[in-house]
Parts: C-alpha cells; structure tokens; sequence
C-alpha cells in the first residue's frame, strides 16, 4: 500500500491566499477578528499600486484611517487612505464640482440615488479601489464605487463585527459591489484562545470561528466588579506599572471616558501616554495605540484596533444583548484584547439578566 | 516495510478481547468459545452477519467477540499501515473528527489511536447498524482514552449517519472518513451515503475531508466502488489514489484494494445571487 503523506495532501490544497489573488480582478475577503484582514488589505493595496499607481483605501472610520496609515509607514508602504465619507465627498466634488447631496439633518446621509443620476455616464476614475471594514459601509457605497470609482474592488470585510447603522451584509456586498464570492480567513492569530473563547460566546452567524494559532496563555478573561472609578483607574494604572503594554479601555458613556483619564494622569507618572479619543476631536492623528500606554475609546472607535489587553467598562450598559447589533458589538469588542480582557462592572452586583448572559467560571473568572 | 500494531494496542486487545475469551468455559485452547476458525466465521457471516442477533447459542455479545479475535485484527493492521503512511511525517495541528462508518468495535478509532502520541486527541463517530458491535466499540474507546500511552479520544456512537447529533458549530478541524470493507456490503445504498454524508460534512465542518477507502481485491465488495467515486467527486472530492496493494504484516501479506479520496477546505463562501 502506498498512500499520500498529509503534507503531500495539503501541498495540493489550492493557492487561494490572498496575496497571489490576481491583481486585475476583484477580490472578496471575509475575516473574523485576528485573521489579518487590514494587513492584507494594506499588502493589496501596495501590490496594486505597483501596477497601477495610486490605489485609495477606504475605511469606515478615522481611527481605522489612522491604523491604516500607521500600519503602511510600518510596512514602508505608500498609499493614500481616507474614510469612506470623505473620500466619496472629495471624488463626487472633483467630477461634478458640487457637494454631493445629504438629508437636511445629517451631512453623514449621503444621498445616493441622486448621486448616481448626477454621476450617469462617467468612468471610474481608478483601476482600483481596496476597501477594508466593508461591513460597517452602506451597501450604495460599494454600487456607487464599482460603477464611478474603480474597475476592480478589493473589499475585506466580516458582517459579524459590523455595529454602524449602515452596515451591509456579505451578500449586500457582493451584489452591491458586483464581487466574486469571498475567500474566508481560517485563522487568528490575534487573541489567546481564552479570550477567543469567551469571545466566540457572543459570536452569532454562519462563518465559523477562526482556528486560535497562538498557545494557551493561562490567562482567563477576567469579571471585575469595581465600587467606583478610583478603584478602576488604580488597576488599570498598576496592569500598565506591571508590563508596560498598550491598553485599550472601552467605555460606553463620554463622561466615564473623561473621568477614567482624569483619574489615570493624576495616577500615572507625567509623560505616561494616556489619550481620549472621541470622533468629536478628531485627535486620532495624535496617537499611536500600539505604543505602552491607555487608550480610551468608545464602541465605534475600537472597532479594528487591538491592544495587549482591555478593560471594558461599564459591562452592564452592553449585556445582556437583547439583539443581534448588541451581540455582534460584544464580540467585536472582547476581540480587539491580545493576552488579557477585563469586563468590568460596579459599583453594585451585576443584575441577575446581565450575569446570566455571562458564560460559565471556567470561561470568564469570577471574583 | 513489517506492519505491526504498537504494544498499547495489543495489549488493549488482549485485555478486552483474547483474555475474555480464553477465560470462557466453553473456550479451548485454540478455539474461542469452542469454535473453529471455520466454525467461528460461519458464526459472524464473514463479518456481514447481523450482529445483534443470536446465533444457535451465540449470543449477540460472543459473535461480536468473535469478530473482534478473528476478523478485527487484520482490518487494524491495515488501518494502521494507512495511518502511519499518513500521518507519519506530518498531521493537521487541530485536532480530528474521525467518521467511520461501518466502525465495527472502534476499528479505525484503535488504528489511529496507536498512531498519535499520547499527547494529542481526536474526536471519533462511531457508525455501526448493529447496537452490540458499537456497545463493544464504546467499551474499547473508554479503555483506550484512559490509556495512558494513547491519545485523549471523545467519542459518540450512532446506527446511522442521520442521528448523529453534532452541537458544535462548523470550524476548521480536518475530517477523516473511514471507509473500510463498507462497500462489501450487499444492501448499502451508496448514492444515500454520499448524499448523506455530504451533510453531516456540512454540519462538522469546513475544513479538508479525507475519505480513506479499503476493501477486499474480489470485484464483488468492489462492484459499487465506481458509484461511490463518482459521488466522491461530485461533492468535489479528488481522487488521490487508487491501487490493489498489499501490506506485510507479521503472519501474512494482506491483499487490499484501497483508495484516498481528499477535499479542500471549503474557504469560499458560497452566498449565491450570481
């Protein structure tokens, strides 16, 4: 009997990887956190402009622009990255010379019916386009970019960690976007599988969980129930003293966020990184979350970045999920830990309806 | 190259097949429960019988202890020399789901079993329409988990494809289909095997699927074999080996025919609308 090895088997598995993905065609890639997508997303983009020169890439938010572009000048990648409302407000303006279109009430509610009507005719201006966090975009942006935009869209995407309100669905996409069904990233290489574990507790839809490359870590998400801020900001501040790593704190409410980085710069030595960051101030230029220190963002803007480790704050205003955007934002969220993810609660007991949406103690320790 | 089972196996045998029976008071030396080779095969159809039935004063129980002492070995050995051939130089680093479907007592969850270190596992279906052969299998796989120079096994035990009740959700895990001496089998419809198990894939996973394939040289038990590949391949199986070999174990060499069917991980999702 001579049978194949496996590796024999596997070497046959076919080149689906997305970097030998042809270059004149478009590409649908479907992520799940850790797997890599805006790294892929930038190396495409940096491929496709060898070929073609400039290739936008687009994202749904500033902080996910500013990952972008740190992510690049790492990489030693030139490429211009926008938000998709600026660039789609820049492109519409530089081919009809007017603002596009929005409801009286919001800028942010681009018009696209109109749009397109004014648009009728015109070619796309680029060869290409890349497109990453594609689930948090309106499907009409992905109709508006194959048709005026780009020949040829690569869009990275996962529908299960979309929390916009005009977020799109896979299909929408592909449909939208005129795309070929997409590759699925298998791995992730991100989060320990512990908190991949507790992580996939709040995960609801049909891609399947990705496989964790790393080792366990002995490290279990931890439950912390915190009587005030002081308490909070002095664990925060001793787990930054201890290992010096980058933090990511969430909150749901402006005035925590405020208050957790007041108290952490009067805590923490001057010249300690400790940065706010709200959509309002627009100060995502100024930090580098992967640099030793604390972050504070909000649901919105932590979408895409990752940290050594997370404190989620103010559980009880995000469980229990009472709908699938609930459910998809927890699982966004507890992803973006690498090594450890504190979910902390306080000052009293969580109510009985949020702990029973906890997963068991072997998951998730309990104090 | 000398096929032989490793030591934890042999003396798992022993222990819960070769020692029962010598120990039975209407064994002789030579002749479990009695019986001559001859004898003893008529008693288990020559592994088609229905094994949940007594025969003469068989009970359902000895026949499958029958089956075990004379039949069962020859089929580890082979399942064994498949393995190793396999997975000798390389095995996927999640662990496996086993389906093997005609699984007599656990025959191909032993072989892989004496393969791996002790240090890995694999989850293991069990697929027998008789209840005694899968009761024995349960008995074998418990004794093997605890085994301390054997893989960690968890393991579930069905009459047919359609029970299994699988909870977990579809990942990544390999999938590896034993297909061993099914296809001899006179009253098997392969089309609704395949179809069959085309979904229970589905619901297990979407990571690569291996079918490994062995039966008899004869052409009869091979009669259906172009029906099964053909659905293999319309599931997008490929057809990676198809030979009559053999395989030199301590006694003997054994004629088989085999075949490895394998399939890629299914990472394009299909959502249609073209």
């Amino acid at each position: 009997m001579r049978l194949p090895t496996w590796d024999e088997l596997r070497s046959d598995e076919e080149q689906l990887d997305v970097l030998e993905a042809p270059l004149h065609k478009s590409l649908f890639v479907a992520g799940p956190p850790g797997s890599g997508k805006t790294s892929l997303a930038i190396w495409r983009a940096d491929a496709l402009s060898r070929l073609y020169g400039e290739v936008p890439v687009i994202t749904f938010n500033r902080m996910l622009r500013r990952s972008l572009r740190l992510a690049a000048r790492e990489h030693n990648i030139e490429g211009a990255s926008s938000t998709m409302h600026s660039f789609v407000w820049n492109h519409y303006r530089k081919n009809t010379n007017e603002n596009p279109p929005t409801a009286a009430a919001n800028e942010y509610d681009l018009r696209w019916k109109e749009m397109s009507e004014r648009m009728e005719g015109k070619q796309p201006s680029h060869e290409a386009v890349v497109v990453d966090e594609g689930q948090d975009l309106d499907k009409h942006f992905f109709a508006y970019a194959s048709r005026y935009v780009a020949k040829t869209l690569s869009v990275f995407a996962d529908e299960e960690q979309a929390i916009g309100q005009y977020r799109s669905t896979l299909e929408q996409i592909k449909a939208a976007a005129r795309l070929p069904d997409p590759v699925i990233l298998t791995e992730n290489h991100r989060n320990t599988p512990e908190i991949a574990l507790l992580a996939e507790h709040f995960h609801r839809g049909n891609l399947p969980a990705a496989t964790v490359v790393r080792s366990r870590s002995g490290d279990l998400p931890q439950l912390v129930c915190s009587p005030n801020m002081n308490v909070t900001a002095n664990r925060i501040a001793t787990d930054l003293r201890n290992r010096a790593s980058s933090i990511g704190v969430i909150v749901d409410r402006k005035a925590t966020g405020e208050e957790a980085c007041n108290l952490l710069r009067s805590e923490l030595p001057s010249g300690t990184r400790i940065d706010l960051y709200s959509s309002d101030l627009k100060n995502e230029e100024t930090i580098d979350v992967r640099k030793p220190g604390v972050t504070i963002l909000n649901k919105g803007s932590v979408k895409g970045q990752e940290f050594d480790a997370i404190f989620l704050l103010e559980l009880e205003r995000f469980i229990p999920c009472s709908s699938d955007a609930e459910y998809r934002a927890m699982y966004m969220m507890c992803t973006r830990a690498r090594d450890r993810l504190f979910l902390v609660h306080g000052p009293g007991p969580l109510p009985p309806d949020a702990n029973a949406a906890l997963p068991s103690a072997n998951i998730l320790s309990r104090p | 190259m000398l096929t032989t089972l490793p030591p934890a196996i042999e003396y798992l045998r022993k222990r819960m097949v070769v020692e029962p029976l010598r120990l039975d008071t209407r064994s002789t030396p030579n002749r479990p429960l009695g019986l001559s080779p001859a004898q003893a095969s008529a008693a288990i159809s020559w592994g088609q019988a229905n094994f949940d039935e007594p025969f003469g004063s068989l009970s359902p129980r000895d026949r499958v202890l029958l089956y075990a002492y004379w039949n069962q070995k020859r089929h580890l050995e082979e399942l064994s020399e498949a393995f190793r051939q396999l997975f000798g130089h390389g095995r996927p680093k999640q662990s496996m789901i086993i389906v093997d479907l005609g699984c007599g007592p656990f025959t191909g969850g032993l072989a892989l079993a004496g393969q791996l270190g002790p240090e890995e596992e694999f989850e293991y279906i069990g697929v027998d329409r008789s209840k005694t052969m899968l009761e024995f299998g349960k008995q074998l796989a418990a004794e093997a988990h605890d085994n301390d120079e054997l893989p960690s096994i968890a393991h579930h035990w069905v009459i047919s494809i359609s029970d299994i009740d699988w909870r977990e959700a579809p990942g990544w895990r390999p999938v590896v289909i034993i297909v061993s001496f099914l296809l001899a089998s006179q009253s098997l419809d392969v089309k609704k095997l395949i179809g069959e198990l085309h979904s229970l894939l589905a619901r297990l996973s979407r990571g690569e699927a291996t079918v490994i394939y062995t039966n008899s040289v004869k052409e009869d038990p091979n009669r259906n074999f172009p029906t099964f590949r053909d659905a293999l391949l319309s599931i997008g199986f490929r057809l990676q080996t198809d030979e009559i070999g053999g395989i030199q174990a301590v006694q003997k060499e054994y004629k088989l025919r085999y075949a490895l069917f394998h399939r890629n991980s299914q990472r394009i999702l299909r959502l249609g609308g073209d």
